[in-house]
């Protein structure tokens, strides 16, 4: 089983128009959204969530397979690094909540490099879910089926404290569109009809934007968790 | 995130204005009037006094606007219950037509505003029962697609089936084979492949079947020849939307002629 890596961010302040994605046929690496990240040496990031479109904006969901070329050049964190800073809270309720030193150290021990994300993905799913379906179908507040492991848990019970959150820290490209694109969630005929005639075909249109993320949810479970694939 | 109706003010949509499709339909991005850092996108509305959103900060919603998955108005509209937003942009054809059957069913929520920048009206319906105005919209689209087709006309068919399509609400057979087809006839095979790709992902093989069985139903209706005007080989997809919209915008400006004639007379 190879779960896709799902785009769906925006970075404040370098956003990039997603048309503009498919029509450089790339995802750019930007500025990292926290100063935390840069301290541990990070200076271009492009996110995504595995398996899970945990980022709950947008017209428009990027799914990719995750490809080792884009994985040699990643890292990757079992939690939102950027829920770091204002959200995630000890699941115990005795224990300090996470000062800045504290929140560095939590993302500088968590950290993993890219190359074995498979290997690290299948224990960290089996721990936290009864089955590796629901890691994936689980709604965006939603806790998992056992504690999370690594101790905090969002204030608000996003589940963004416990979906594998990918980092790229270099550009990544979609070049093949038929390689490197495994589908596009649209909101909507009115975006499908945006996107440019030699992509046009990995769409998948969902009736609104509030269906995006059910839409990128089906098609995993659909597709990418058929046997054999 | 509860949402009291009455303190809020719809600021944006979750669409671009500039896009390039003839319609859209999305939801309303709001904000406190009193706290005007409390911005949201509404999802549903609960009784007549209040509705249900998902919080954005101020810097993901600017981040929305600039990546090209919202927009913001010039001027806030006020928040109606079970209000709906619609864009009707310059490339939708009859467009004041369309304007006027809204305001003849009684489903606006809000005087028009128009963005003179994208040549786009920004309206706000009462979605439920301006649905079937938007049904009536696409069949006449795709009617007059169907006639275009059958005199040769592709691009300008291509254009009218695209605007049927897109009004269009889920899985209309007819209105997917239509449009694979104009895209065939003017030598965007590529895409028109792609149709049926997207129908079999989106609606299933049930509708990729039905699909192309209208699909060879139209071809064999249709004019068999090249279309007579000359094939966009080399042209992009925003090449496309550029010329769907000017022509657009020539047969308005015709049918407001008429109309002013008619009237004069």
């Amino acid at each position: 089983m190879r779960l896709p890596l799902v785009h769906r961010t925006v970075t404040a302040g370098a956003p990039e128009r997603w048309q503009e994605i498919l029509r450089s046929k790339r995802i750019q690496a930007k500025k990292p959204s926290t100063t935390r990240e840069e301290r541990l040496g990070s200076t271009r990031t492009a996110y995504f969530f595995l398996g899970h479109p945990a980022w709950p904006q947008g017209l428009v969901a990027f799914l990719l397979p995750p490809h080792a070329d884009l994985l040699d050049r990643a890292t990757f964190t079992p939690f939102d690094s950027g829920g770091l800073e204002k959200h995630m809270v000890p699941i115990d309720p005795a224990a300090p909540s996470l000062d800045d030193a504290g929140k560095d150290a939590l993302l500088a021990s968590h950290v993993g490099p890219g190359a074995e994300l498979h290997e690290v993905a299948g224990p960290f799913i089996a721990a936290h879910v009864r089955e590796p379906e629901r890691y994936v179908s689980y709604a965006r507040y939603q806790d998992p089926d056992w504690p999370i492991f690594h101790g905090y848990r969002s204030a608000s019970g996003d589940r963004r404290s416990w979906t594998i959150e990918v980092q790229a820290h270099e550009d990544v490209s979609i070049d093949p569109p038929e390689e490197r694109i495994d589908a596009l969630i649209v909101a909507d005929k009115s975006v499908g009809l945006r996107v440019d005639d030699d992509i046009f075909g990995l769409c998948t249109e969902v009736e609104t934007e509030d269906d995006v993320a059910q839409g990128v949810i089906n098609h995993i479970l659909t597709r990418a968790m058929e046997p054999g694939s | 995130m509860r949402l009291e109706i009455e303190r809020f003010e719809c600021i944006g949509g979750m669409r671009p204005l500039d896009g390039g499709s003839p319609f859209d339909s999305t939801s309303l991005i709001v904000r406190d009037r009193e706290a005007p850092e409390s911005i949201a996108r509404v999802t549903r509305y609960g009784d007549r006094n209040d509705a249900v959103g998902e919080a954005l900060t101020k810097d993901e919603w600017q981040a929305l606007c600039a990546g090209g998955h919202a927009h913001e108005l010039r001027q806030p509209l006020p928040l109606r219950t079970g209000a709906r937003m619609w864009l009707l942009s310059g490339s939708f054809e009859g467009r004041s037509v369309a304007l006027a059957d809204l305001r003849a069913a009684g489903v606006l929520l809000d005087d028009l505003a128009y963005d003179p920048r994208s040549d786009t009206y920004v309206v706000l319906v009462r979605e439920l029962d301006a649905n079937r105005l938007r049904d009536a919209w696409a069949e006449g689209a795709h009617t007059l697609a169907t006639e275009q087709a059958r005199l040769g006309c592709w691009p300008r068919a291509l254009s009218l089936a695209e605007q049927a399509w897109v009004l269009g609400r889920g899985a209309i057979p007819k209105h997917w084979a239509l449009l694979a087809l104009c895209y065939e006839r003017v030598g965007r095979q590529k895409r028109a492949d792609g149709m049926l790709q997207v129908a079999r992902r989106s609606h299933g093989e049930q509708m990729a079947r039905d699909m192309m069985q209208w699909r060879e139903r139209l071809a064999a209706d249709l004019p068999a020849a090249a279309s007579t005007e000359s094939p966009g080989l080399a042209k992009t997809n925003s090449d496309w939307r550029r010329e769907t919209r000017d022509e657009a915008r020539v047969h308005n400006q015709q049918s407001l002629q008429r109309i002013g004639q008619k009237s004069a007379a």
